[in-house]
């Protein structure tokens, strides 16, 4: 009726339907388009470079003892809590060693699966 | 011989009724197929892990490594590590992947991964050859363990063995197993623990005597013969890493686990238990060093863990022990052979049995092809180990060659059947097979959604069970709705495709 009436204010809650929200990219992956492929490789990638890190740690630790053993014989005199070397490391360390490092594959693995399903799934805001 | 016979008489009986009782309370679960071939995929890995170790450990760990370690010293130490260290590489390469699969056998992944009939039947023979020569020397083993310890005629042994077997892969399949397996494990453990835990025990006491140390060569973990031996140690160490992955009936366990995560989760308890077991081997052979001049002169370092208990200990305890020792090199043969008989009766029945008496009958005909295929599978090599005499073991240089090599050759012979499958690039999904196609004919006519349905992950090459996985298909389709799911979910289906989701 009066001139003063304040004008009407439109009061919503926050968008429910964020446009700023990452659609998900699940169908995109199930379907193998492009995109899904892009994703599903960087995965792969992933796990493939961490495998083969693995891998590589067992080459160069466990792989190399014959090695050693052949460059510098001496080492087969040394005893360690009085057994030789040898027996030591490969009758008891080498077993919590590879436990060690599958522990460490299996958390790894399963931390970038986790991080895959966020991102086709996309992250919550 | 008699009056010392009793309690090992005893142990092995007790493990052969314990195994039976185990095996056929399985029965009272298993009638569908996929309970005959994989568990119905529900097996903890925990419990899987109990049954990997106890199928793997075979005589030729039990028995053999002690021994190779007496006579051989610190570079027969590479057995067992590259048994163990098999599994971390079975498990960063393939263990997901496996499972992943969705394959009842070997030949079953063999076929999805490269698409190939001819492929298939390769990895058949294969798998029926490596279990059948690897059962054998099973067989031929615990016609001998029981004669030494307890002096029976060589035929009972397998006998009983491959009636053991018979009875339990018949009753339950692969559920019967898991269970017979798992226990196993624990049984050998505690086998060569508890005997261990006593000689250490009565060493200590004596003051540690310290052995004769066996020479320099007993502490270095390389092959003699400078650079030849290098290059033997470097091969063998090869063989045995990546062979672990080829041993069908290893790989046929992870076809057990719920999924992909357990696979892993499976081979992480695996590693556990083969490193806990292999500590005590060389706790045997460093005692031989000190008790055991005798064996070593005799030539039979491969009875040591045998005898260990008797040279060390005297009167009823050694005995005990010598019967808690029977006991486990006992179970050692029952349970590797049982592992080996399910994988290649899975083998059999898929691709000779089903055939025979109906693959696509109602549930029954599958326990039967499966029981049919168990027969032929197990009674075979018991023949072939009654009439063969000593099949090449003699000639290779007797009985310690042959305990040791028992589980390399099949390894190093089969390796390739997985490892060459895996080397593919990963984002190959299975190959759709015929039947699917129909099956989803109903579905939209857009051919690239069609092909990213069929080869989403997860995707199992359906054999007998179609109607499960189109139903575990369903699920997904309406936990996640992407866009397109929904507009497919919009288009009438077909009756059986509908039916199978809502089921």
């Amino acid at each position: 009726m009066s001139e003063d009436r304040p004008q009407r204010v439109r009061v919503t809650g926050p968008p429910r339907q964020s446009s700023a929200r990452p659609r998900s990219r699940l169908g995109d992956v199930h379907e193998q388009t492009p995109l899904g492929g892009v994703y599903l490789r960087s995965l792969l990638r992933e796990q493939l470079v961490l495998a083969v890190g693995i891998l590589v740690v067992v080459a160069v630790t466990i792989g190399a003892l014959p090695l050693v053993f052949h460059l510098w014989p001496e080492l087969a005199d040394i005893d360690m809590a009085g057994l030789p070397l040898a027996w030591v490391l490969l009758g008891g360390l080498v077993y919590p060693f590879l436990l060690l490092l599958g522990w460490r594959y299996v958390r790894q693995v399963e931390r970038n699966e986790r991080d895959f399903a966020d991102l086709v799934e996309g992250a919550e805001p | 011989m008699s009056g010392d016979a009793v309690p090992g008489l005893l142990a092995v009986l007790a493990v052969t009724v314990a195994t039976v009782a185990i095996g056929t309370w399985g029965l009272r679960f298993s009638r569908t197929t996929s309970d005959f071939f994989v568990a119905s995929r529900t097996v903890h890995p925990r419990l899987n892990a109990s049954a990997i170790g106890g199928e793997y450990l075979s005589a030729a760990s039990f028995l053999g490594i002690a021994g190779l370690l007496l006579v051989g010293g610190a570079e027969m130490l590479w057995y067992p590590v590259g048994w163990t260290a098999g599994y971390l590489v079975l498990l960063v390469l393939v263990a997901a992947p496996l499972r992943r699969s969705g394959a009842y056998t070997l030949p079953d992944f063999a076929e999805a991964r490269l698409g190939s009939r001819v492929v298939r039947a390769a990895s058949s023979l294969l798998v029926v050859g490596v279990g059948w020569l690897y059962l054998v020397p099973q067989f031929r083993g615990a016609g001998l363990t029981l004669r030494s310890a307890i002096g029976l005629p060589e035929w009972v042994g397998p006998v009983i063995v491959g009636l053991v077997v018979l009875v339990n892969v018949m009753s339950g399949g692969m559920r019967s197993i898991t269970f017979v397996q798992a226990f196993q494990y624990w049984l050998k453990l505690t086998a060569l623990l508890v005997p261990a835990m006593v000689l250490l025990v009565v060493w200590w006491g004596d003051g540690r005597p310290a052995g004769d140390g066996g020479g320099a060569a007993w502490s270095v973990p390389v092959a003699d013969g400078g650079g030849i031996g290098l290059y033997t140690t470097y091969s063998l160490i090869v063989a045995l890493f990546l062979g672990t992955m080829g041993l069908p009936h290893v790989v046929v366990r992870f076809y057990t686990n719920p999924d992909g995560r357990g696979a892993r989760r499976t081979t992480l308890a695996v590693l556990a238990l083969l490193g806990l077991f292999y500590l005590w081997p060389p706790v045997y052979a460093a005692l031989g060093r000190v008790y055991g001049d005798r064996l070593v002169a005799r030539g039979d370092a491969d009875v040591l863990v045998l005898e260990l208990p008797r040279l060390v200990v005297d009167g009823i305890g050694g005995e005990l022990l010598t019967a808690l020792v029977t006991a486990g090199a006992f179970a050692a043969f029952l349970s590797t052979a049982s592992g080996l008989a399910i994988a290649v009766s899975g083998v059999i029945t898929q691709d000779v049995t089903s055939r025979l008496v109906g693959e696509r009958g109602p549930r029954g005909t599958v326990a039967t092809a499966f029981r049919l295929a168990a027969v032929v599978a197990v009674v075979v090599p018991v023949v072939v180990a009654l009439t063969v005499e000593d099949v090449g073991g003699r000639a290779v240089g007797g009985a310690r060659v042959r305990r040791g090599g028992v589980d390399v050759l099949p390894a190093a012979g089969a390796r390739h059947l997985v490892a060459r499958a895996d080397r593919r690039r990963r984002p190959r999904r299975p190959r759709r097979r015929r039947p699917r196609r129909r099956q989803r004919r109903g579905a939209p006519p857009r051919r690239g959604a069609a092909r990213g349905l069929a080869r989403r992950p997860a995707r199992a090459p359906g054999r007998l069970e179609r109607p499960a996985r189109l139903r575990r298909d369903g699920a997904r389709l309406a936990r996640h709705p992407g866009p397109r799911a929904a507009a497919r979910a919009a288009v009438p289906r077909p009756a059986a495709h509908a039916g199978g989701a809502g089921a």
